[in-house]
C-alpha cells in the first residue's frame, strides 16, 4: 500500500510544471534538512572512522539513547502543550543525588544510616520528588497562566539550590556521591544480554529494557487514554478544549507531573549508570531533550507530536554526538553545534507550519 | 434598484468606489457595490450584520484585496495595500473597537510610527514638537485632554477623540466612523456630532457606519443601504424615514431556503430566571424553553446574545440567576458541569473556540465524550472510530477519512463535525451561537435541516443568529435582546423583521 | 491600523497558537535563514573535525617537561621519553595526581581529552 502511495505521489509530481517541481524539491530538502545533515555526517564519519559502525559503538549509541529517552518523553508532553520545561536537567540531578545518597555503602549524607533502604522505596521516593516539582510547575502554568519558560526557570534555580544544600548534608560536604550498592548498580547497568563478537562480547545494559518499557507506557498514555487525548486537545486549542468540557488545568498539571516523574526515572537510572552523582549531574540534559523532541517532529505549534518521533529524535541526536566524539571534536565546539541544531530544528518546524498558511 | 444622485452633486465627488466585488470561499461577500462620497457631506452606510459594510471598508483600506472594481480618490485611481498607506493618502478610519497602545500616553499614540524628529540631523524624537502639535489639534477639536495623559486612564469616549484627532492630524480627506457611538453617553455623542459637523464644514467626506437610525437621520446627508453584499439604494437622508430604511435593509422575501418545519413543541423543560452576568452587560434575563422547540435569539452585535448562551453554559461568570432543567436547578458553573447536565454549546468563533485545527476529525469528534469509549482504563479504538463514523454519516460530513485534519475541511463541514461532537454527549439542550456563520448557502440548508431534526427528537435548541430571515425560517419563538436585556419575545410565525428590528433597538 | 490587518489575517487562517503565534517572517526569508544556519552548522562541524583530536597533556609533577600529544578516538599514545626528577624514580603515567589509577601507554586507547600525571618513587 505504501508503494502505491509512493507511485501515486510520483505520478502527481510528474504532472507539475518545472517551476512547481523545483519548488517541491526545495520544500522537501529544507523540511528534511536536519535528517539530511545527520545522514551525511554519519556516512562521512563511518568512512573516516570505520569503528563507528562496529557493534560496540552501535551498542554504545543505543545505551546512550536509552539513558536520555525518559527525560525527552517527559519534555515531549510539555512541548505538545506549546510549553517547555527547563527545570528537567536539575530534577534529574536532584533525583540522581537522592538515589546515590541512599543506595550507597558509605552514607556520607545520612551518617546515622547503617543499611540502604529497599531499592523500590527509593524509586518511589524519587518519583514523588520529581512529581512534586512537576506539580509546582504545572500548577503555576495552569493557574497563574505564566509562560512555562519563566516558571521552570525559577524551579530550576530552586531545585539547584536544594541539590547543593542536600550535598552539604552530613559529612559529605558537597562532594561527589559514589560507592553505590551492588544491588542498585546491577539492577540498572547489569547485563541484559551479550552479543558475541570476534574479539569478545558486547554487553547490553538492563536500562535499555527499562527505557523500552517506558516508551511503551508513554505511548499508551498518549494514544489510548482520555488524558492523552485531552493533552493534545489542550495543546491544539486551549479555549476550545475548555468549551468542550476538558478540565484544562488538571490536564496541564498532569502533563507536568508526569514529566517530573520521567525526570526522576532518568535521575534514578543516571545515578547507577554513571556510578556517581554530584551537583552537575543532569546539567543541560533538557537542551538535548528539547532538541530531540523538535527534531522528532514534536512541534511548538502545539498539539502535534508522536512518541515514535521522540525516540527517533533522541537516537539521531545521540548518533551525531557519538560520531563527532569519534572524530575527536572539541567539547566546546560541541556546545555550539548543539545550539545550532536546536535553532535549525526550530526554524524548520516553524517553516512547516508557515507554508501551510 | 434605485439610484438618485443628481448630476450637480457629482462635481465635488471625493471618493468613488465602483463595481467592487469580493469573493470568499463559498460566499460572495461583495457583489458589484458602488459608493460615492461627496466632499463636505456625511454619508451613512447601513445594512444588517453581514451585509458587507465592513468588507467594503476593508477593501478600501487594503485589508482585503478586491477581486474587481475601481476606487477613485479625487478622480485619481487608488489601490491601497495597507491601512498605513491609506492614512498617508488622507483616508482614515475610527474603529468601533479601538486599537491603541493603552499603556502609552496620548501623544505617543497620536504620533505612533511617525514620531517627529528634533531636526533633520538629530534623529532623536522631539517630545516638545509632539506635545505642541497634539495640543494644536486638540484645541481645534475642542478636546480638553492633556497630551501626556496615559491612555488607559481615560474613558472610552476620550480615547475615541484621540483616534479622531489622529485622523485629523493626518489631514485626512475621508474619515470612516465605524459605529462610533456604541459606547458613548448622550453628551459625548453630542460632542462627537459637533466634531463631525466641523469636519464636514471643512470639506471632509465622512463615511458613517451605524445601526442607530435616529443618529443616521440626524447627521447624514446621504444614505447608502446594503443587503447581502449588494448595493440596494443611495438616497438623500431628508427623503428617508425610519420605516423606509428598515424596509430597504430587510427587503427580501422569504423563499424556500429553509426546510419544512415539522417539529412538535412539547412541555417546558428549561427555565432561566433573572440571569445576570458578572462581567458583561447581560442583566435580568428570564425565559422558558420547551422540548422539541427551536428558540431563536435575535439582537444587534453586542446586545448580549452570545453572553446569554455563555452564561447558561457556564463559560462566563454569572452574578445572579437560576437555571432549571426539568424543574431541577442546575448550577452549570463550568463547561464540564454543563456537559454532565446535558447541555451543549456551539460557539460563535469556530476557529478560536470550536475546532482543534491540527487534530484529525476523530479527535475533534470524540473529545467531549471520551469517557464513553473506555474499556477498562484505556480507550477503545474501535468504539472511537465507530462513533466518529456515526458522526460523519449522521451529519453528512464530506471528508476523505476520519484521520483528515479538520482545518482542511470547509467551514460547513467543520461545523458539522463540531455538531457531531456535541450530539455524542447526548444533550437535551443545545445552545448554538451563529451556527451558520461563514458557511455557504447549500451547507446552511443542511445545518437548518439538522437543527430541525434535533428538535424533532425532542431536544431543545436555542439558536443565536444575526441573520433574521434565518431565525424566522427555522425557529418557533424568537427572543429579542437589546442592550443586555430581553426586549421582547415573539412568535416566529406571526412576527416580521420590522418588529424584531424595532425591539432590537429598544434599549440600544 | 496594522493591528486590524493582523486581526483579519488571523480570522482568515486557522489560528496557529503556541510559540509561533506571533511569528512575523516570510517563508522566503525563513528559507534563507535555514540555509545560512545549515551552512554554519556544517562549517562548525568541519572546523571541529579539522581541529579535532583529543589533547593529552602530561603533568610531570615537578619532573622534566613532556610535550603534549593529540590523538583521534581510539588511538594509542606514543610513549614519551620518561621524565626525570631529582631524588625520584619515574614509575609510569597515571590518571590522577595521587598516582593510583595507572595508564598503560601501550594498551589504553584515548577516548577524551585528559591529563596524565607522572608517578614518582622516592629514592
Amino acid at each position: 500500500m505504501a508503494e502505491n502511495k509512493l507511485k501515486a505521489k510520483g505520478a502527481a509530481f510528474n504532472e507539475l510544471s518545472s517551476k512547481e517541481k523545483s519548488k517541491k524539491v526545495i520544500d522537501l530538502l529544507l523540511n528534511n534538512a536536519m535528517y539530511i545533515i545527520i545522514v551525511l555526517a554519519v556516512i562521512y564519519i563511518s568512512i573516516k572512522v570505520p569503528a563507528f559502525i562496529k557493534l560496540p559503538s552501535i551498542v554504545n549509541v543505543i545505551s546512550l539513547t536509552a539513558a536520555k529517552l525518559p527525560i525527552a518523553l517527559g519534555i515531549g508532553g510539555c512541548i505538545v502543550l506549546t510549553g517547555t520545561d527547563i527545570s528537567a536537567g536539575r530534577v534529574v540531578g536532584l533525583t540522581a543525588c537522592i538515589s546515590a545518597s541512599l543506595l550507597t555503602t558509605t552514607f556520607k549524607v545520612f551518617p546515622n544510616m547503617t543499611s540502604a533502604p529497599p531499592i523500590i522505596v527509593v524509586l518511589l521516593l524519587v518519583l514523588v520528588v520529581g512529581g512534586l516539582v512537576g506539580l509546582v510547575n504545572g500548577f503555576s502554568v495552569a493557574k497563574f497562566k505564566l509562560h512555562p519558560f519563566i516558571v521552570t526557570l525559577s524551579t530550576q534555580l530552586i531545585v539547584y539550590g536544594i541539590i547543593l544544600m542536600y550535598l552539604m548534608n552530613g559529612t559529605n560536604n558537597g562532594q561527589t556521591l559514589s560507592g553505590l550498592t551492588e544491588g542498585y548498580r546491577s539492577l540498572i547497568t547489569g547485563t541484559l544480554f551479550s552479543i558475541p563478537t570476534a574479539t569478545g562480547s558486547v554487553a547490553v545494559p538492563k536500562y535499555v529494557l527499562y527505557s523500552i518499557i517506558l516508551v511503551v507506557v508513554m505511548w499508551v498514555i498518549w494514544n489510548k487514554t482520555t488524558f492523552g487525548k485531552n493533552m493534545f486537545a489542550v495543546g491544539s486549542n486551549e479555549e476550545a478544549a475548555n468549551v468542550s468540557g476538558v478540565n484544562v488545568s488538571k490536564t496541564i498539571m498532569m502533563v507536568f507531573v508526569l514529566a517530573g516523574m520521567m525526570y526522576a526515572v532518568t535521575g534514578f537510572l543516571d545515578g547507577a549508570r554513571i556510578a556517581s552523582a554530584n551537583a552537575n549531574t543532569g546539567l543541560n540534559y533538557e537542551c538535548d531533550a528539547i532538541a530531540a523532541c523538535v527534531i522528532g517532529g514534536v512541534s511548538f505549534v502545539g498539539g502535534i507530536g508522536r512518541i515514535s518521533g521522540i525516540v527517533v529524535g533522541v537516537l539521531l541526536l545521540q548518533i551525531i554526538f557519538a560520531g563527532l566524539n569519534f572524530l575527536a571534536v572539541d567539547a566546546n565546539m560541541l556546545y555550539i553545534i548543539k545550539g545550532l541544531i536546536i535553532l535549525i530544528a526550530c526554524a524548520i518546524d516553524m517553516r512547516k507550519y508557515l507554508v501551510k498558511k | 434598484m434605485e439610484k438618485q444622485i443628481t448630476s450637480s452633486d457629482s462635481k465635488n465627488v471625493l471618493l468613488k468606489m465602483e463595481g467592487i466585488c469580493k469573493d470568499f470561499p463559498g460566499v460572495k461577500a461583495l457583489d458589484n457595490v458602488s459608493l460615492t462620497v461627496r466632499a463636505g457631506t456625511v454619508h451613512a452606510l447601513m445594512g444588517e450584520n453581514g451585509a458587507g459594510k465592513s468588507t467594503l471598508m476593508k477593501c478600501l483600506f487594503g485589508v482585503y484585496n478586491k477581486d474587481s472594481g475601481h476606487i477613485y480618490l479625487e478622480g485619481k485611481e487608488i489601490n491601497f495595500k495597507t491601512s498605513k498607506e491609506a492614512l498617508e493618502n488622507g483616508v482614515a478610519m475610527v474603529h468601533q473597537e479601538l486599537n491603541q497602545a493603552l499603556k502609552r500616553n496620548v501623544m505617543d499614540n497620536m504620533w505612533l510610527g511617525r514620531f517627529p524628529k528634533i531636526s533633520k540631523w538629530c534623529p532623536l524624537t522631539s517630545e516638545k514638537k509632539m506635545y505642541d502639535a497634539t495640543k494644536e489639534v486638540f484645541e481645534e477639536l475642542e478636546v480638553n485632554v492633556d497630551p501626556k495623559t496615559v491612555m488607559s486612564r481615560m474613558p472610552v469616549s476620550q480615547r475615541q477623540m484621540v483616534e479622531i484627532a489622529k485622523a485629523v492630524s493626518f489631514h485626512s480627506k475621508v474619515i470612516v466612523f465605524d459605529e462610533p457611538t456604541s459606547s458613548l453617553t448622550e453628551e459625548e455623542v453630542e460632542h462627537l456630532f459637533r466634531i463631525i459637523n466641523m469636519l464636514r464644514d471643512r470639506g471632509c467626506g465622512i463615511i458613517y457606519i451605524s445601526h442607530k437610525m435616529e443618529e443616521i437621520l440626524r447627521i447624514s446627508d446621504d444614505v447608502t443601504i446594503m443587503r447581502d453584499g449588494q448595493w440596494v439604494a443611495t438616497r438623500p437622508a431628508k427623503e428617508l424615514t425610519m420605516n423606509e430604511i428598515i424596509r430597504l435593509m430587510v427587503g427580501r422575501e422569504l423563499t424556500n431556503r429553509y426546510p419544512v418545519k415539522d417539529n412538535k413543541v412539547g412541555d417546558t423543560i428549561l427555565q432561566v430566571k433573572n440571569l445576570t452576568a458578572q462581567y458583561s452587560q447581560l442583566r435580568d434575563v428570564s425565559f422558558e424553553a420547551k422540548a422539541g422547540e427551536v428558540l431563536g435569539v435575535a439582537g444587534l452585535d453586542g446586545s448580549g446574545r452570545t453572553e446569554l448562551l455563555e452564561n447558561i453554559f457556564g463559560i462566563a461568570t454569572r452574578k445572579e440567576g437560576e437555571i432549571y432543567l426539568h424543574g431541577k436547578q442546575v448550577m452549570n458553573r463550568n463547561a464540564r458541569e454543563s456537559l454532565a447536565n446535558k447541555f451543549a454549546m456551539l460557539t460563535e468563533e469556530r476557529r478560536a473556540t470550536g475546532i482543534f485545527g491540527i487534530l484529525d476529525i476523530q479527535a475533534n469528534t470524540t473529545i467531549s465524550s471520551l469517557p464513553k469509549y473506555k474499556k477498562g482504563p484505556l480507550l477503545n479504538d474501535k468504539l472511537l472510530s465507530e462513533s466518529t463514523e456515526w458522526g460523519i454519516k449522521a451529519m453528512r460530513t464530506k471528508t476523505p477519512t476520519q484521520k483528515t485534519q479538520i482545518r482542511s475541511l470547509s467551514g460547513g463541514n467543520q461545523q458539522k463535525v463540531i455538531l457531531a461532537r456535541w450530539l455524542l454527549t447526548e444533550p437535551e439542550v443545545l445552545l448554538l451561537d451563529e451556527p451558520t456563520r461563514g458557511i455557504d448557502v447549500g451547507a446552511k440548508y443542511e445545518i437548518y435541516q439538522l437543527i430541525l431534526d434535533l428538535a424533532k427528537q425532542g431536544k431543545t435548541v436555542i439558536m443565536v443568529s444575526s441573520e433574521m430571515p434565518e431565525l424566522l425560517g427555522v425557529c418557533d419563538r424568537i427572543l429579542v435582546m437589546s442592550g443586555g436585556r430581553l426586549s421582547g419575545e415573539v412568535s416566529a410565525q406571526e412576527t416580521s423583521q420590522e418588529e424584531i428590528m424595532t425591539l432590537a433597538a429598544k434599549y440600544a | 491600523m496594522d493591528e486590524l490587518k493582523q486581526e483579519t489575517q488571523q480570522s482568515k487562517t486557522p489560528p496557529l497558537r503556541g510559540l509561533y503565534s506571533k511569528v512575523n517572517i516570510s517563508v522566503r526569508t525563513l528559507n534563507i535563514i535555514i540555509v545560512v544556519l545549515v551552512i554554519l552548522l556544517i562549517g562548525c562541524m568541519a572546523f571541529g573535525i579539522k581541529k579535532g583530536g583529543f589533547r593529552v597533556t602530561f603533568d610531570t609533577q615537578g619532573g622534566t617537561v613532556v610535550e603534549m600529544q593529540t590523538r583521534m578516538y581510539g588511538e594509542l599514545l606514543e610513549a614519551p621519553e620518561a621524565p626525570t626528577r631529582e631524588g625520584f624514580v619515574f614509575e609510569g603515567w597515571f590518571r590522577d595526581p595521587a598516582a593510583t589509577m595507572p595508564w598503560n601507554i601501550e594498551e589504553d586507547a584515548v577516548t577524551e581529552s585528559m591529563t596524565l600525571y607522572a608517578g614518582w618513587q622516592q629514592t
